[in-house]
């Protein structure tokens, strides 16, 4: 560029600057990092960006959802289903439309998922004090609704003036694309600000490629955990999600296979081995399998991959035995349980120490898992009897059905029970199990749809998940993106209840038997999506459960 | 999308499957049932490794 180029500008309004510099952001591949923008309007919000966005077009398109928390599962789950490498962002107005998305930041921040907020914000003049929907701190001139964003986003930001875009933007995709501190980002836009002129350096919308690094183990930390792994006798792998997220499946499949080590799934890091990869003694710790659980409590040494070490996974600390080696690009994580810490991206950090391993083998015992799996199908079968069919023999005949497809879920009964039954194909999993968001599901399987058109996506959710939120089904009906509901109507919250009673409780305000209600629900789940445009059907109590020969309708929308 | 009645009476697990999950059991109350909960909390949570 020649001096005079570097000069140049160009007068856009702030919001309209924010849309062109957003439709310029690459990944290493060309394709747009922030996919698009799902949009519920108000005074906030409209006026502003509302032009901005009609204006850009396709070339940062907008999609209208129907509730501001459920349209940002969308978009979570598309990024999940990219491992992070694409997101997309939403925008909502002033007040309830941002404090409904709030929730979804939470989601977004647990499971280290990056999503763009864009949330509308009273005026940065305050000429019109209060706005419509303001919220007024007496002690505090400078507190909006959306100061309830800071502790569940990476990187927060209020744009009261246009040139704060200059930095606020770079600082939001440098959070959104950095391995280590990946999350959702609020960038809290006072709706003045959105309309006003700037003239802003035409360089600043130059096409940028944001690379995702891939930092490489620091020499000592790589020396003492290979002396670690050497020294031991039976180590098993914790395969978390930050496996998928640095694409180091194949990486840990053949690390796994190499050196003969047991790995143990992870609610985020499950199918990325496929259950059939003959290390993959499948789920860990309070919903895990028998032989996971078997060779985790046997082990000398945990290397703990990519995971936040939930509580699930530990048995709430009650699994493990055994020192542990922390493999993880983000080093809060990597120091968790008082590890020996390898802070590295997991596919370099898998090779670096294959590297140094050389043709070391364990011999682990892998008649458990055999076992296991076996115990699984028998488990999972068809029901022989009468009586409602339980969630594992639910859970048989859509993986009978429909051995491929992604399954997916986020709260209720079905999370533990896929993530202990359910025999993934290769990338065939997809759980929100770091804030277990009830609500989640229909949202998610429209955002995982999206980022996944090649697979069948297999949304399970509850009666009660369902209630919570429904509505994205419309969306997903008007925009023809199909995926498969399996809705299991138990009568109210079955997981809760057993919880309940398990703690010595009574059976108390879960299911609707034990509610103080006047009237039981005779709630019509056919009739309810139907109304929506949905194809819904109504299994007849036990056929479904047995097998068959063709996955279940994957269309959802009446045509 | 297909709807479909399950029995709330079961949960997933079965064998040796699962394992402790720490959800605080309330100390006093009226049943055997709680007493016998809290006496199992108290037990699996002395077995807990804090280290960090
Ligand atoms: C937003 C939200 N509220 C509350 C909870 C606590 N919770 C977890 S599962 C559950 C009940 C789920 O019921 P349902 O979807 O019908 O599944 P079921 O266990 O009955 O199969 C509740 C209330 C949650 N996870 N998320
Ligand atoms: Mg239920």
């Amino acid at each position: 560029m020649t001096g005079q180029d570097m000069n140049a500008t160009i007068r856009l309004t702030a919001a309209q600057a924010m849309v062109r510099w957003l439709s310029v952001q690459r990944t290493d591949d060309g394709a747009r990092f922030i996919d698009g923008v799902w949009a519920i309007f108000g005074h906030g919000n409209v006026a502003g960006l509302g032009q901005a966005l009609h204006g850009i077009g396709d070339a940062l398109p907008t999609w209208r959802g129907q509730n501001e928390q459920t349209m940002a599962h969308a978009a979570i789950a598309f990024a999940k289903g990219h491992g992070r490498r694409r997101a997309q962002a939403v925008t909502a107005s002033i007040g309830p439309g941002s404090t409904n998305m709030v929730t979804a930041a939470a989601l977004a921040h647990v499971n280290r998922l990056p999503v763009l907020f864009i949330a509308g914000d009273v005026f940065a003049s305050r000429r019109p004090d209060p706005v419509l929907q303001q919220v007024e701190g007496f002690g505090d001139g400078t507190v909006s609704a959306n100061d309830c964003f800071r502790p569940v986003v990476r990187y927060f930001d209020r744009i009261t003036r246009p040139e704060h875009l200059l930095t606020a933007l770079p600082r939001a995709m440098r959070v959104m694309t950095d391995p280590a501190e990946c999350g959702p980002v609020c960038l809290a836009f006072c709706q003045d600000v959105q309309a006003e002129a700037y003239d802003w350096p035409e360089a600043f919308f130059a096409p940028r490629i944001w690379h995702i690094r891939r930092p490489a183990p620091d020499a000592d930390e790589l020396a003492r955990a290979v002396d670690l792994i050497k020294a031991a006798k039976a180590p098993v792998i914790v395969c978390g999600g930050g496996v998928i997220h640095s694409g180091a499946e194949q990486a840990l499949a053949d690390f796994a296979t190499r050196h003969a080590i047991p790995v143990i799934e992870t609610q985020a890091g499950k199918s990325a081995l496929p259950q059939a990869h003959p290390m993959n003694f499948g789920a860990a710790g309070v919903d895990g399998s028998a032989a996971a659980n078997r060779a985790a409590a046997g082990a000398d040494l945990i290397l703990a991959i990519g995971t936040r070490l939930q509580d699930f996974t530990t048995g709430s600390r009650t699994l493990f035995d055994a020192p542990l080696i922390g493999i993880n690009v983000q080093p809060h994580d990597a120091a968790k349980h008082g590890a020996v810490t390898l802070v590295a991206d997991a596919r370099v950090a898998l090779q670096a120490l294959t590297d140094a391993l050389g043709d070391l083998r364990f011999a682990p015992d892998t008649d458990p898992r055999a076992a296991w799996l076996a115990a699984v199908d028998a488990h999972c079968a068809a029901p022989a009897g009468d009586g409602l069919p339980t969630d594992a023999q639910v859970i048989g005949a859509v993986q009978r059905a429909a051995p491929d497809g992604i399954a997916m879920c986020a709260a209720g009964t079905m999370p533990g029970a896929l993530k202990l039954l359910w025999q993934a194909a290769q990338g065939g999993y997809h759980m929100e199990y770091g804030y277990s968001c009830m609500g989640y599901e229909i949202a998610g399987a429209m955002g995982l749809a999206l980022a996944r058109p090649d697979r069948q996506v297999l949304c399970f959710v509850g009666d009660g998940s369902y209630m919570m939120a429904n509505s994205e089904l419309a969306t997903a009906v008007m925009r023809r993106i199909p995926f498969t509901v399996i809705l299991t109507d138990n009568r109210g919250y079955g997981c809760i209840n057993r919880l309940q009673v398990g703690c010595g409780g009574v059976p108390f305000n879960n299911m609707y038997a034990d509610c103080n209600v006047e009237a039981q629900p005779q709630i019509d789940f056919v009739a309810h999506a139907g109304s929506m445009g949905a194809h819904a059907v109504k299994a007849p109590p036990s056929p479904i459960c047995r097998p068959r020969s063709r996955p279940p309708a994957p269309a959802i929308f009446r045509r | 999308m297909i709807v479909i009645e399950t029995t709330a009476a079961v949960g997933p697990g079965f064998g040796d499957a699962g394992h402790w999950w720490d959800v605080a059991v309330p100390a006093t109350g009226d049943t055997d049932a709680l007493a016998q909960a809290y006496a199992h909390y108290l037990t699996m949570a002395a077995r807990q490794s804090l280290i960090n």
